[in-house]
C-alpha cells in the first residue's frame, strides 16, 4: 500500500545521507567517489547495481528495484557532479552546516538534496514491502556542468529504455522555480575562417581571416531564427582568436570564433549548421568557412500536455503541496534535453529549493525536502501502477 | 684618395664575412653573438668599439673612426637581428650555401651581406690610410624586426642623435624591385579593448556581447578616413590579432575583447590624427560597449625626404657612377629605423644595399654579384660625404 511507503519516508535518513554526501566533494571530473557511495547505499538497501565506466575515473551508477510482475519502468536521476568552488564561501563547501532551516555546502540543492530525497523513496519502497509492477531505478550521472556525456552514455545503455525519468534537479515547480513542460536545445557553432598571409604592410595582397570572421558576426542578427510558440532562439557569440602569437606584422590567415545558439524543436544539427553555411554564403567572402559544432550539442525538447508523466506529476504535487505545480518552456539546458529530446523519454524535474546554485554558501532548505520524497512515491506509485 | 680606397677593398672578405655572419644565428632576440663578432672587426681595424646592452643579452654595437679634422658625421647602420628561420627551406638556414652565384641562408639579404659591404668599406678606408673629415662610424643594432628597441636606445645618446647623416644598409638597391625610398610611411599599432558586460549565454538580451562588439568596429575599418598624400597616396589597414570570450569553455556573454590594428600612415597623418580618427569612427558606431581606442609599441612617424639634402644628392651622384645608371626612387611602404633617425630626430637618411631575395621567406638568398658595387658604393659615399 502507498501509506505504508508515506509512512516509512524519513526526513532524518533523507538529511543524513544529504550531509554524507556533501562531505564527499564530486567537482565534475571526480564523481568516482560519490559514485561509489551510492552504490554501496542502494547494494545495502537490496537493490541490484551497476557501474557504468564511462570516462576513466568516471563512472555513472545505475540501480533497481524490479517489480513482482511486467510493467512500466520509472527512472530517478541526479546528475553526480557538482560546479567548481566558486571564490567568497564563508564555510567549508564540503563540510555540511545546518543553521535553523538551512543546510549549506556544495552541491546541497544541486543536486545532492534531490539524491538524498530519491534514496528515501527508495528505501521507503523497500522497507514497506510496498509490490508494484514493472521497474523502480535509479541514475546517478557524471558530467552535468560540463558535457552532459553521463547521460549520453546512459542514454545508450538499456536505462536509456525507461518509460519515464524524473530528475532530481532542485525545481520546486513553485512559481519562482517552475518546471520545465520542455527545454530549447542548443549546439556551439565553431567556425573556421582561412584567408591567406601576405605583408601586414600590404593587405591587398592577402585575405585577413579576422576582418572576415568579423564580417559574419557582425551579420549574425541575420541568421534564421524560426519562430516558435513556445520558445525563442537566440545566439551568443563566445570566443574569438586570430592572428600572431608572436608579435609580426602579417596579415592573419586564420581565424576561428565560437557562437552558442539555443535551438527550439524543428530544429536539427543539420538545420541550424545549413542556416550558417546559408548565412556566410550570403555574404560573398574571399576567405575559406568552415562551419562545424562542437560539444556539448544537446536537443530541445517538448512535452505533450496530456503526457501520462506529466499528469501523474501534477496529481501528485496537488496531492502533497496543496496546489497546481508551475510549468514553463525553459532556456536551462539539463540532461532531460539528452533523455527526452534525443531519447524521446518524458521527464519531469523536481528537487528540494534552490538555494544559490552555482553560487558560494550554496544551500536548501531542511524543509523542502520531506514534500519532494513524497511527491517521488506517489508518482512511482501512480506511474508504475501499484 | 678614393681609387686607393677602392683599391683596398676585398670582395673575397665581404664573401666570407657574410657566410661566417649567417653561421652566427641571430634571431630576434639572439643578437648577442652576431654583436661580437662584428665588434671584433671593428676593433681589427683600429676603430673604438662599444658595446651598449639594451636588454638582457641584447647588444647594440657600435665602432667609430675619427677623420683628421672636425666635420660631418656618417654613420652606417644596420639591425644585427633576422626573422626566424621558418619551414620549407632547401638547405639550413644557418648554414651558408652557395650555389649560381648566389649566397643561401637566413640573414643573407636582410641584412648580413649589407653589414658585410658595410665592414668591407671600414677595413678599406683604414687599411688605405685615407684622411677624411669630421667621424664615420658603425652601429648595428638590435630588434628591427620587431619593435626597434635597439634603434630607440641609440638615440637616448646624444651623440648618436647629433649625426648628419645615416646610410641604413638595407636592400634598397634602387632598381625595381626596390627603388631608393625618398621617404616612408609611418605605422600606428591600434590595440582597441572593447568592455561589455556578462551575462549568461543562454540570455543575450542580458548582457552586452564584447567580441561582437568588436566584430562591428573590425568589419567598419573601411570607414577610417586614410588621407591621401600625392607622392605616396593613402596608407593601409591591416587587423593583426584579436581575442575575447571564455578562457575554460563556459557559456557567458563575453565581456571583454582585444583587437591590434596595424595602419600605415602617409605624411600628413600623424599619430595623433590615427587615433582621432580611429576614436571617431567607433563613436559613429553607437555601440553598447565601452571602447578604449589605444596604442602599443612600435609606433613610427612617417617622414618624406628631399633629392636636394646633401646626402641623398651624394648616393644620386655615386650610383650613376657605380651602376652606371640612375637609380629608381620610391615613396616606399614600409618601416625601417630611418622612421626614427629621420621622422623622429631630424637626421638625414638614405638606404642602399644589395638587391634583396626572398627576405623573410624560405631561401633567403643575396646575388653575389650585388656585393662588390654596393661596396663601393658605401666607400664612395663615405669619401664624399666626408670630405
Amino acid at each position: 500500500m502507498i501509506e505504508d511507503v508515506l509512512r516509512e519516508l524519513d526526513d532524518r535518513y533523507a538529511v543524513e545521507k544529504l550531509k554524507e554526501m556533501i562531505r564527499i566533494p564530486s567537482v565534475v571530473g571526480d564523481e568516482e567517489e560519490l559514485a561509489l557511495y551510492l552504490q554501496d547505499e542502494l547494494g545495502s538497501l537490496g537493490l541490484e547495481t551497476e557501474l557504468h565506466v564511462v570516462q576513466p575515473g568516471r563512472p555513472n551508477i545505475y540501480a533497481r528495484l524490479v517489480g513482482a510482475r511486467p510493467g512500466k519502468r520509472m527512472n530517478f536521476n541526479g546528475h553526480l557532479d557538482t560546479v567548481p568552488v566558486v571564490d567568497g564561501w564563508d564555510t567549508d563547501p564540503f563540510e555540511p552546516i545546518v543553521d535553523g532551516n538551512r543546510i549549506i555546502g556544495l552541491g546541497s540543492n544541486d543536486m545532492k538534496g534531490g539524491i538524498a530525497c530519491i534514496l528515501d523513496t527508495i528505501r521507503a519502497c523497500v522497507e514497506s514491502g510496498h509490490e508494484f509492477p514493472g521497474e523502480l531505478s535509479f541514475s546517478g550521472v557524471i558530467d552535468e556542468e560540463a558535457y552532459g556525456e553521463g547521460a549520453k552514455a546512459m542514454l545508450k545503455t538499456d536505462y536509456g529504455n525507461v518509460d519515464a525519468i524524473v530528475l532530481a534537479e532542485p525545481y520546486l515547480a513553485d512559481e519562482q522555480r517552475p518546471t520545465a513542460l520542455g527545454i530549447t536545445g542548443k549546439i556551439l557553432y565553431n567556425i573556421h575562417v582561412r584567408g591567406r598571409a601576405a605583408h601586414g604592410f600590404r593587405p591587398e595582397l592577402g585575405v585577413n581571416a579576422i576582418e572576415q570572421a568579423s564580417v559574419i558576426l557582425a551579420n549574425l542578427g541575420k541568421l534564421s531564427i524560426p519562430e516558435h510558440p513556445r520558445f525563442k532562439g537566440n545566439h551568443s557569440t563566445l570566443k574569438i582568436e586570430g592572428g600572431y602569437e608572436r608579435y609580426s606584422v602579417v596579415v592573419p590567415a586564420y581565424c576561428r570564433f565560437e557562437v552558442n545558439r539555443l535551438t527550439v524543436p524543428g530544429e536539427t544539427e543539420e538545420s541550424v549548421i545549413r542556416d550558417m553555411e546559408e548565412l556566410v554564403e550570403s555574404l560573398g567572402l574571399e576567405a575559406e568557412v568552415k562551419v562545424e559544432v562542437k560539444p556539448p550539442y544537446y536537443a530541445s525538447y517538448v512535452m505533450d500536455r496530456d503526457e501520462p508523466l506529466v499528469h501523474v506529476f501534477e496529481d501528485a504535487y496537488k496531492e502533497v503541496m496543496g496546489v497546481k505545480p508551475c510549468f514553463e518552456y525553459s532556456s536551462s539546458i539539463t540532461d532531460a534535453n539528452t533523455f527526452a529530446g534525443e531519447g524521446g523519454i518524458p521527464c519531469i524535474h523536481l528537487g528540494p529549493f534552490p538555494g544559490g546554485a552555482h553560487q558560494k554558501n550554496e544551500y536548501t532548505l531542511l524543509d523542502s525536502l520531506p514534500p519532494v520524497s513524497k511527491v517521488y512515491a506517489l508518482m512511482a506509485d501512480r506511474f508504475l501502477g501499484g | 684618395m678614393i681609387d686607393d680606397v677602392l683599391r683596398h677593398l676585398d670582395d673575397g672578405y665581404t664573401v666570407r664575412l657574410s657566410e661566417e655572419m649567417i653561421a652566427i644565428p641571430s634571431v630576434t632576440g639572439d643578437e648577442e653573438a652576431l654583436a661580437l663578432f662584428i665588434q671584433g672587426k671593428l676593433e681589427s681595424y683600429g676603430m673604438e668599439t662599444e658595446l651598449r646592452y639594451v636588454a638582457d643579452g641584447r647588444p647594440n654595437v657600435y665602432g667609430v673612426m675619427k677623420g683628421s679634422v672636425p666635420g660631418r658625421r656618417l654613420n652606417y647602420n644596420a639591425h644585427t637581428d633576422t626573422v626566424p628561420a621558418g619551414d620549407d627551406w632547401d638547405t639550413d638556414p644557418f648554414k651558408p650555401v652557395i650555389k649560381d652565384g648566389r649566397l643561401y641562408g637566413r640573414g643573407a639579404c636582410d641584412m648580413k651581406t649589407g653589414i658585410a659591404c658595410s665592414l668591407n668599406m671600414f677595413k678599406a678606408i683604414a687599411d688605405s690610410g685615407a684622411e677624411f673629415r669630421g667621424e664615420l662610424s658603425f652601429s648595428g643594432v638590435v630588434d628591427q624586426e620587431a619593435t626597434d628597441i635597439g634603434a630607440w636606445a641609440m638615440m637616448e645618446d646624444p651623440k648618436w642623435r647629433s649625426l648628419d647623416g645615416v646610410v641604413l644598409t638595407y636592400s634598397y638597391c634602387g632598381d625595381k624591385t626596390k627603388p631608393i625610398p625618398l621617404g616612408l610611411t609611418g605605422k600606428i599599432l591600434y590595440n582597441v579593448k572593447v568592455k561589455g558586460k556578462a551575462a549568461h549565454g543562454f540570455r543575450p538580451h542580458l548582457g552586452i556581447n564584447a567580441v561582437e562588439d568588436a566584430a562591428k568596429i573590425i568589419s567598419n575599418l573601411d570607414k577610417l578616413q586614410l588621407k591621401k598624400h600625392p607622392n605616396f597616396g593613402t596608407g593601409t589597414v591591416c587587423t593583426l590579432k584579436t581575442e575575447g570570450g571564455y578562457t575554460r569553455y563556459s557559456v557567458v556573454v563575453p565581456e571583454s575583447a582585444r583587437f591590434e590594428v596595424n595602419r600605415l600612415l602617409v605624411p600628413g597623418e600623424s599619430i595623433q590624427y590615427a587615433l582621432d580618427d580611429m576614436e571617431r569612427l567607433v563613436k559613429e558606431l553607437n555601440l553598447e560597449s565601452t571602447v578604449e581606442v589605444g596604442v602599443k609599441p612600435p609606433r613610427y612617424e612617417p617622414y618624406t625626404a628631399s633629392r636636394d639634402e646633401p646626402l641623398m644628392r651624394t648616393l644620386d651622384e655615386v650610383y650613376r657612377v657605380v651602376m652606371g645608371r640612375p637609380p629608381l626612387y620610391e615613396y616606399a611602404y614600409g618601416i625601417t629605423n630611418a622612421n626614427i633617425f629621420q621622422g623622429e630626430w631630424g637626421i638625414e637618411c638614405i638606404h642602399i644595399g644589395p638587391q634583396r631575395g626572398n627576405a623573410h621567406g624560405p631561401n633567403e638568398h643575396v646575388k653575389l654579384e650585388w656585393l662588390p658595387p654596393v661596396s663601393e658604393m658605401y666607400a664612395r659615399i663615405a669619401i664624399s660625404y666626408l670630405t
